[in-house]
């Protein structure tokens, strides 16, 4: 999920072949719910701007993990690992 | 940080297709939820 539009995930899940969806929450407040949206730094500037955070949800809605610190080389696998663990 | 244990927010919200998708679209089955900042950047 992200907050670009349909148009613009649309290319790039074609691009990288994506077996999953992609969501867009223009609007943020998904986003918001979720606290992956808030304060970040760059370059020691301070904006305002998405987080790479995930959550693994179970099979009745309920948080199982939450991830607040992606590694993004290694996340897709942390996650996996995760759920042979638990299931 | 949503805590572990609580009900994840329910959401309503459009694909890349237009197609309107929910999360209650997903009970019965475990799924990840994954935030990027933005299209082509890399995680």
């Amino acid at each position: 999920m992200s907050a670009d539009s349909p148009a613009k995930q649309k290319k790039f899940s074609e691009k990288q072949e994506f077996q999953y969806q992609l969501l867009c929450d223009e609007e943020k407040n998904v986003l918001k719910s979720y606290y992956a949206w808030g304060k970040k730094k760059l370059y020691g500037r301070e904006y305002e701007g998405i987080k790479r955070v995930s959550y693994l949800i179970d099979e009745k809605g309920m948080i199982l993990k939450a991830y607040e610190k992606v590694k993004t080389k290694s996340h897709a696998q942390d996650v996996l690992n995760d759920i042979d663990k638990l299931s | 940080m949503l805590e572990i244990g609580t009900k994840a927010p329910d959401f309503t919200l459009p694909d890349i297709n237009e197609n309107m998708v929910s999360l209650k679209d997903f009970r019965g089955q475990k799924i990840v939820l994954w935030f990027f900042p933005k299209a082509n950047t890399p995680g």
